[in-house]
């Protein structure tokens, strides 16, 4: 080489000016080329954000711990976010109500029907995304193990300090395992993933494969048990009672102490505290605990009295406000988070914003809107009859078909929380704001069906949104609904996660199966009681005589009390599963029936307005008859006491299906 | 000494790079006072001095100042034992003065010592030759030629001499082949002059030559025949016959240089440029097809300027998606763009299909490669050729749509189906009565909409100018190109303002320039622009068809009374928003403009000097593309048509009344948008060549970077590499190549960025061996090889994978009194360290022959790649938790293997009949190896094991015809059948027998949508100047998949029909044993029922043959037009896809699997002429 440059430069002497020019320009460029490469490559520094960027400050490893949060606080509500990462965990387009007594969805997108029609399965269950359930779980892993990292510093938002950190720890924990409750409820024992999984290629015959690390093959239903226990007994001592105004929302103790107390009152119940599933597949321990141990009902009711031990001790009480009433003192415990009254949620999601108008839990659950969503929730009357009570506390009969007026002077004495949670003929609307446009306050005009018993399902209405089909079982369900702005529609949800009633029902639960005669199981359920608007549990009272002394009689108590108390709000659905009663006739099986109104005579009904007398309007109401009848005969199969793992997942060979599917 | 004439006109001067340059246009001075060749000429002039002025701007055609005295400047030098060329030199360098002489007739070898002090230059001259008998003269202001006294004129004085010298020598003669058929257009030219001509239509010339030029040699060349020489001496008649067949000097592109053609070992085919240029088409894309081994081509639609097809090189390999498996498409060595290309100014277009072709293009191999180079000067007299076509274009292959009645009565049925109800119709008696009789065309219409939007013709045209020619150091090719295209709709000029009509307009202007400096140095420029001006709707084309599809024939007219109808009420029925009338206008119009420049600038350097056969060579390039879009829209004044209100009767009510529905707005401005990008390109080389004995050695080894900006906030994507090859053959019959291309790009992570492909080839020429039989039967036989790696980084547009994971701002959460907004970080993309680019594995066997006396030859090749690394996305399982956030992996692995054959044939029939077959076959498949997929519950649902682009579908067994069927309990039921299945519903295989039909039970069906077989048939005939190509061209095992309006009748309840609808199900039409393709009809045909399911019932067999080119052309011998200096005339007239033989009943077999809403292919009759003058 060197003597060929050395050549060159002899050569060049004798080269006129034009040549030589050429050959420097062609050496140039070739070693330019293959000298001067290192940048030509270059990839420009980026403003990449990398793992190291997000901890290296508190204020941006806070922001890791916000993302946690809002991929893993658990919402009911139909946010139609579902897709995009967020916690969403009503069906697609319907509360999860709909697909369990408690409720019912009608219309052509009603896809909680799955669950009523038993055509639920491997492939179409959409419920539950165990996808972003698990991204939940990476994003609390990815936070463990990167905390470590922070600087003790102080940045614009935080101080980061030993205290800070490890209660940021304890947060994350009890997301982590609020995510696994949420999967062992409805699959058992499950993978746990206590690291974040990495990609791993291994060369296999000359093919690279992809696997991840670890892998997440199921666990025992006990080992799901203990980790999420784990997780809370390792929060409750680094979280705090209470947060300042600013940051309220976040886990504070009570929320791990919760979380505890579901935990252990599940794993006590009859569906896993014994040696056999439902269905068995040689993978028992996947489904229960293997024995029957009646010390779990033990250890839930500690738990749930340390919780509300706890709750006393910091102020948490049931939201009975006499200005209020007892329909919003109920409406208002639900839903109504931020209101200075309410110090009944221990626990409550808060990933979305404040929805407009076409929020769709007003879209999909406000009858106005009805053609738009095409979807709503409607309430079987045969649930209504078997769990709620009228003023007195006594049982409701209704005779299987009559006058409007008649059913209208029976549906008027029921309950106060049967007010609070439905819509039905003749009923008012708690806000009228939102509804004056289409032209009243009556209900009525939505809820029945014109022409004789045999017609089809007409509505008519003034607004074109009322222009369709009716509702067609009759009572409407408005929990949640209630509180959508008067004004404007808007809605700040937040959907109860964990509401203090539930833990007073739960105590009851618990030492009812320890000792049925412990009189705190009375004062928990009076807590309940007081607060609904219904008689207290002492002596004269017509229930209170029915159970007193009879384990049996106060376990079907306290679950009718359950069902009402706790309706909508996800607990129904699968406490039928833990009493391991969903097969029951009425439950999850066999009919189920509506009320609807149609027009018994010639003259017609009208659309009811303000300016009507009481006169008019009772003239009005003879024109209805209603009848009771069934709509649906809902199947069930032992399989669906516990779901099933998506089949595209099974598939890939690592995880072990449930029995049945 | 003669005196020279003329000498300022016939030099040109031009400055460029501080290299002089004295370039000489000799026919300037020539054949004065023939008044119709000095028309020509000054045309020519004229011509040529306004394209070098528009391409070199830059360069200075000024005079120098210091003129008359160069020879009476001084000059002082003082030399010992030097050569008189270095002493020229020297002079070179002091003065400004360049000297020439033929060193062939002057030496200047000769060793002298010189001692000048300040002596006038001439003096100095004087001395050096003196005794010699050596002549000079100024030419000019600076250039001083020698011319030798001596009998042997130096070539310089031999074009000064013809201008005084009067008797001249007229050479006459015949150039044919072995046959004895006359060559048109052969070349003859006297060596190392300029001076030649090309034989006529009998394959006579004349040359008319100087006394002097007797002692020359013409040289005689034809295109496909060996080149042969013949000294003049005293011969006046010289007649020639050329040897057919590829001389062993043939050289073909191949990647990075030229290689011999008889020297190949790698798998590369060539498609003539005139081929073609008999396809009337706008881009050479869709010329490919068929023409040679190899290619697989699809071209989707016909509309002008957006009809360009999709090619790839033996099949696909790849299944990463996007562009991923195209072609390398390099033009003059840079990758560009095939769509622009004018097909006059091609050289040549060669495919490199195998490892050992591809491996120096590395990283970007591994999908074949197309060369294309463009045509250079050839030394001569400028040579002008004019070519001028006019076509017109037709749509072919349109739906035949059911007329009004039958549509009614069609659609009463479906109705009547659906309802479950014999006597349930849409149309009654005397709406279907009206629809027959036509006396009610507003309200009871019957438009067949294809005829209503679509013309039967439009026209297209395009013509090219070109002329090339020079002297021995510079040549020059300067071509003019311009293209129309009209696109096919009928209406789409309604109003004056704007058409919504597509029209596709094309200049191209290249200038290819190659200089000799010295011996050694030569320098080319390369310079293309491309400008594009084309109008299309605002509309997408797709919307527009669609729309078109949407419609029925009982859809009113859109037009009454000049006026344009938005509703008509009264109506039957059906009338859909978006009539395709409205469609087209509402949205307005856009231009696009569009220019492109490429500019090639290069040169090579023999260093011979310092090694025999070495040298060096070095490129830039330099790219631009520009397009802006205008987007302009009107609101166009709209009308509903009523049955007028106060009709008396029937007949009254036909005459409706409009009612303004929409006023009409200006043409307003709607945004423009803009594509710009450009690209930097640059090589280097160092080549060696050289043959000893019977050894014959190249090597190169070469540099090259590239930068591609894409506009926007992209980074550039960047390029380097080094590429060598050493070839090495003995005695013309061994050969032995390696290729090795390292080159990496910016896409890959540091220290991942480079790669390194390296193949090795070998041939063989069995023939050449002593101890094969010299037989006719057996006339030539060479074997071919290759093995080796190529990369492909066209990884499905993915950038920058191997970034680290990075995070992103996630959704908010919201705590606090306030409802405060606290935003998240979540992870934005899992990062893949390892990314890199797919890895072919090639291998290659071929085999060319002659038999028959060199009557056919024939090449065949197999061919097998395994490519992996096929970047693909990870299934991972789902307690990953953001198993969708992982990059994509290199781990798909892919394998496509095939064979191709090549066959030519050329014999004679009588004394003026020629003909040739040439025939060529293509057959690639490919197959999924791994993909990462789940694994599925039955092996038939499985992408991996299939093809790519392979669809899955229930498999359909013909229809039920009776009640009977669908009541026998063993029948699986169809999780799609609802209220239950009827007679004349698709019946399915229960292919995993668990009893009931559904998605587990879909298998491969039909075959991808891009044909695994292509091939091409030419025929030629030759007779007299008659000269008539018929070329025939067909793809097979392909499939297309047509869903909703391209397949289903009355989709929606409204939608369009075609006449197979006729063919449904019905009992009657069963009982009586017709032809059945159509389940029973429906009114709301759905992709998720029973019937319409994806399955095979729906699967069309896209095979076809086409004729899809002929040609009958007529070369004019002798003619008046002669006299006028025309040298050739030719008139042809030819036609593209004028039939086509396919299964498919309606749609072009090219069809993508669609809804059928795309443009419709063209059938191109077009006549044109081609003069050289």
């Amino acid at each position: 080489m060197l003597v060929l440059i050395y050549n060159f430069k002899v050569k060049m002497n004798t080269m006129k000016k034009s040549e030589s020019f050429f050959i420097f320009l062609m050496l140039a460029l070739f070693v330019s080329s293959q000298y001067a490469c290192k940048d030509y490559l270059e990839q420009p520094e980026g403003s990449i954000i990398t793992v190291d960027s997000v901890f290296n400050n508190p204020d941006n490893a806070m922001r890791a711990l916000w993302n946690v949060y809002a991929t893993s606080v658990v919402n009911g509500f139909i946010t139609g976010d579902g897709g995009s990462g967020l916690s969403d965990a009503g069906t697609v387009d319907g509360l999860l109500l709909g697909a369990s007594d408690e409720g019912d969805q009608f219309g052509s997108g009603g896809r909680s029907n799955q669950f009523n029609a038993g055509t639920w399965n491997a492939n179409n269950q959409d419920e539950f995304s165990l996808g972003r359930v698990m991204l939940g779980i990476r994003n609390a892993n990815i936070f463990l193990e990167n905390v470590d990292k922070v600087p003790f510093i102080t940045t614009s938002n935080y101080t980061w300090a030993p205290q800070l950190k490890e209660q940021t720890i304890g947060e994350a924990k009890v997301l982590r395992a609020l995510m696994y409750y949420e999967m062992m409820i409805r699959y058992g024992g499950v993978p746990i993933i206590n690291e974040v999984p990495k990609v791993v290629i291994n060369e296999v015959d000359g093919i690279s494969r992809a696997e991840i690390s670890p892998l997440g093959v199921r666990r025992s239903l006990k080992s799901t048990i203990d980790f999420i226990l784990k997780d809370c007994n390792e929060a409750i001592p680094v979280l705090p009672n209470s947060y300042p105004n600013s940051d309220i929302g976040r886990i504070n103790k009570g929320a791990a102490l919760a979380l505890k107390a579901v935990t252990l009152l599940w794993a006590a119940s009859p569906l896993v505290n014994t040696d056999k599933p439902p269905l068995s597949s040689g993978f028992d321990s996947l489904l229960c605990l293997g024995n029957t141990d009646n010390s779990r009902w033990n250890a839930a009711a500690e738990a749930h009295k340390a919780l509300l031990d706890w709750a006393t001790q910091n102020g948490y009480r049931l939201l009975d406000d006499p200005a209020l009433g007892k329909i919003e003192s109920y409406n208002y415990a639900t839903g109504a988070a931020l209101d200075p009254r309410n110090k009944e949620l221990i626990l409550y999601d808060k990933s979305h914003g404040q929805q407009a108008g076409g929020a769709n839990i007003v879209r999909w659950g406000c009858p106005i809107y009805f053609s738009w969503g095409n979807v709503v929730m409607a309430v079987p009357i045969n649930f209504v009859l078997k769990t709620f009570r009228d003023n007195d506390g006594n049982d409701v009969q209704i005779p299987n078909q009559g006058n409007f007026t008649e059913l209208k002077a029976i549906l008027k004495k029921m309950e106060p929380r049967f007010h609070a949670i439905a819509w039905w003929p003749g009923s008012q609307y708690t806000f009228t704001g939102l509804m004056n446009a289409q032209g009243g306050n009556d209900t009525a005009k939505f809820l029945f069906k014109k022409g004789n018993i045999n017609g089809n399902f007409v509505q008519t209405g003034a607004g074109t949104q009322l222009i369709g089909i009716g509702v067609p079982n009759g009572f409407h369900q408005k929990k949640f609904i209630n509180l959508v702005n008067a004004n404007n529609g808007t809605v700040n949800l937040y959907w109860p996660v964990f509401r203090l009633s539930e833990f007073y029902l739960g105590y009851a639960e618990a030492l009812n199966e320890v000792n049925p005669s412990n009189p705190e199981i009375l004062n928990a359920l009076n807590e309940v009681r007081k607060r609904g608007g219904l008689p207290l549990l002492e002596p004269g009272n017509n229930t209170y005589q029915a159970i007193l002394g009879n384990q049996s009689n106060i376990r079907n108590y306290i679950r009718r009390e359950r069902a009402v108390e706790l309706y909508g709000e996800e607990h129904r659905f699968f406490d039928v599963r833990r009493w391991k009663i969903a097969q029951d006739e009425g439950v999850m099986k066999g009919q189920f029936s509506r009320i609807f109104l149609f027009e018994n005579s010639t003259k017609a009904y009208v659309q009811p307005t303000t300016s009507m007398t009481p006169a008019q309007r009772s003239d009005n109401d003879k024109t209805l008859s209603y009848k009771i009848e069934t709509f649906e005969n809902r199947i069930w199969e032992d399989k669906m006491y516990f779901y099933p793992f998506p089949q595209s997942e099974v598939n890939k060979g690592f995880l072990k299906q449930n029995p049945g599917w | 000494m003669p005196k020279l004439l003329f000498q300022e006109e016939g030099a040109v001067k031009y400055d460029f790079m501080s290299v002089t340059l004295n370039f000489k246009l000799d026919f300037f001075m020539k054949n004065k006072g023939e008044s119709p060749k000095i028309l020509i000429n000054v045309m020519k002039k004229t011509f040529v001095q306004f394209i070098f002025s528009i391409i070199f701007v830059s360069i200075s055609a000024a005079n120098d100042s210091h003129a008359q005295g160069i020879l009476n400047q001084k000059i002082s030098l003082s030399l010992e034992e030097v050569t008189i060329k270095e002493v020229l030199q020297e002079i070179e360098e002091k003065m400004d003065v360049k000297f020439s002489y033929n060193s062939r007739k002057i030496n200047v070898n000769e060793r002298i010592s010189i001692n000048s002090k300040e002596n006038e230059l001439s003096e100095v001259l004087t001395n050096l030759f003196k005794k010699k008998n050596i002549n000079f003269e100024l030419v000019g202001t600076r250039q001083v030629i020698f011319t030798s006294g001596n009998e042997d004129y130096a070539t310089q004085t031999l074009v000064k001499s013809n201008l005084v010298l009067t008797k001249n020598i007229v050479i006459t003669g015949k150039v044919t082949n072995e046959q004895n058929e006359p060559l048109i257009g052969a070349s003859v030219l006297l060596q190392g002059t300029t001076k030649g001509t090309t034989t006529d239509i009998e394959g006579s010339y004349s040359l008319e030559i100087t006394e002097e030029e007797i002692k020359g040699v013409l040289l005689f060349s034809y295109v496909g025949y060996e080149n042969k020489t013949s000294l003049i001496g005293l011969n006046t008649i010289i007649n020639i016959v050329l040897k057919e067949g590829a001389s062993l000097e043939e050289v073909v592109v191949v990647g990075y240089g030229t290689q011999k053609k008889v020297s190949l070992t790698g798998a590369v085919s060539s498609i003539k440029p005139n081929d073609l240029l008999k396809a009337p088409v706008s881009s050479v894309a869709n010329a490919l097809g068929g023409r040679t081994a190899g290619i697989i081509s699809v071209q989707r639609t016909g509309e002008p300027g957006r009809d360009i097809g999709d090619i790839f090189i033996r099949g696909i390999a790849t299944f990463a998606g996007g562009t991923s498996a195209g072609p390398l498409v390099l033009v003059d060595g840079v990758e560009r763009s095939l769509a622009g290309i004018d097909p006059y100014t091609i050289e040549s277009l060669n495919v490199l299909k195998d490892a050992s072709a591809t491996a120096v293009f590395g990283v970007r191999g591994a999908n074949g490669v197309i060369i294309i180079t463009t045509k250079t000067g050839e030394q001569g007299k400028p040579q002008f050729t004019f070519s001028s076509n006019l076509g017109v274009q037709n749509p072919i292959r349109l739906p035949k749509l059911l007329d009004a009645v039958g549509y009614a009565q069609l659609r009463n049925e479906a109705e009547a189906n659906d309802l479950n109800n014999i006597n349930a119709r849409k149309f009654s008696d005397w709406d279907i009565e009206r629809f027959k009789i036509g006396d009610d065309p507003y309200f009871h219409p019957n438009i067949d909409w294809f005829d209503y939007m679509l013309k039967e013709r439009s026209p297209q045209q395009q013509y090219n100018l070109n002329v090339s020619g020079g002297m021995q150091n510079a040549r020059y090719f300067v071509s003019l190109g311009f293209l129309d295209q009209d696109g096919a709709y009928k209406v789409g000029d309604l109003f004056k303002e704007f058409s919504a009509n597509p029209n596709y307009k094309r200049y191209n202007i290249r200038t290819n320039f190659d200089f000799n400096l010295s011996k050694n140095l030569s320098l080319f420029i390369k310079a293309s622009s491309e400008i594009q001006d084309a109008n299309y709707a605002n509309s997408a084309t797709r919307d527009i068809f669609s729309t078109i599809l949407s419609a029925n024939p009982i859809m009113s007219p859109v037009i009454f009374d000049n006026k344009m109808i938005r509703n008509v009420e009264g109506l039957t029925a059906f009338q859909i928003s978006n009539t395709p009338l409205y469609q087209m206008l509402f949205n307005g119009y856009n231009t696009n403009f569009g220019s492109r420049l490429n500019i090639n600038i290069g040169g090579r350097y023999k260093l011979d000097n310092l090694v025999k056969g070495l040298s060096i060579r070095g490129m830039v390039a330099y790219d631009s593309y520009y397009l802006q879009t205008n987007r302009r829209t009107k609101q166009i004044p709209m009308y509903d048509l009523r049955r007028n209100p106060t009709a008396k009767s029937f007949q009254d009510s036909i005459n409706p009344i409009t009612v303004v529905n929409q006023f009409e707005g200006p043409v307003i401005f709607n945004g423009e948008s803009f594509v710009k990008n450009r690209k930097e390109y640059a090589e280097a080389a160092i080549e060696y060549n050289k043959n000893f004995n019977d050894h014959g050695i190249t090597a190169l080894i070469l540099g090259t970077a590239e930068r591609y900006y894409d506009g926007g906030n992209q980074l550039p994507f960047n390029y380097l590499g080094v590429v060598s090859r050493a070839t090495y053959q003995f005695k013309t019959k061994y050969f032995f190549d390696v290729n090795v291309g390292y080159n990496g790009s910016e896409n890959f992570a540091k220290g991942k960025q480079f790669g390194l492909f390296p193949s090795f080839s070998t041939g063989y020429i069995v023939s050449s061996e002593p101890f094969f039989p010299k037989t006719k039967s057996i006339s030539y036989l060479k074997f071919r090889g290759s093995y080796g790696i190529v990369g492909n980084d066209k990884i499905g547009g993915n950038r920058f994978l191997f970034t680290p994971s990075s995070f992103v701002s996630g959704a908010n959460y919201f705590l606090g009194l306030a409802n405060t907004p606290l935003p998240g970080y979540r992870e934005g993309t899992i990062g893949n360290p390892n990314v890199t680019w797919e890895q072919a594995k090639k291998l290659n066997i071929g085999t060319d022959f002659r038999i028959i006396n060199d009557l056919i030859s024939v090449s065949v090749d197999y061919f097998k790649e395994e490519r992996n690394n096929i970047l693909w996305n990870l299934n991972v399982p789902i307690t990953f938790g953001a198993g969708n956030l992982i990059s994509p992996y290199n781990i798909g692995v892919a394998e496509n293997k095939g064979f191709e054959v090549e066959m030519g044939y050329r014999a004679t029939a009588g004394k003026a009949v020629t003909y040739s077959i040439n025939g060529n076959y293509t057959f690639a498949r490919n197959k999924i190896v791994y993909m990462d997929e789940t694994p599925q519950p039955f092996p038939g649902l499985a992408a991996t094991g299939s093809r790519i682009g392979q669809l899955k579908g229930l498999l359909a067994n013909g229809l039920f015809n009776t009640a009977e069927e669908i009541a026998d309990p063993s029948r699986p039921k169809s999780v799609w059948e609802g209220a239950g299945l009827k007679p004349g519903d698709i019946r399915y295989v229960d292919v995993n027998e668990d009893g009931k039909i559904d998605d587990n039970d879909r298998v491969n069906i039909g075959n991808p949508n891009i044909p695994e077989i292509i091939y091409g048939l030419t025929t030629g005939i030759q007779w007299k100047g008659f000269e008539l190509t018929i070329f025939l061209q067909g793809a097979e095992n392909v499939s297309a998949y047509l869903t909703g309006e391209a397949v289903w009748p009355f989709i929606a309840g409204t939608k369009t029909a075609f006449e197979n609808a006729t063919e449904r199900w019905t009992e009657e039409r069963y009982l009586k044993g017709e032809t059945i393709s159509m389940p029973r009809l429906t009114a709301s045909p759905e992709a998720t029922k029973h019937n319409y399911r994806t399955s095979s019932f729906w699967m069309q067999d896209a095979s076809y043959l086409r004729l899809k080119n002929v040609e009958l052309a007529y070369t004019i011998g002798k003619s008046p037009l002669n006299k006028l200096g025309v040298k050739s005339f030719r008139i042809y007239i030819n036609g593209q896809n004028l039939y086509t033989w396919t299964k498919m009943p309606f749609f072009d077999p090219e069809i993508a699997n669609s809804n059928g809403a795309v443009y419709p292919m063209t059938r191109i009759f077009n006549a044109g002429f081609n003069l050289q003058f």
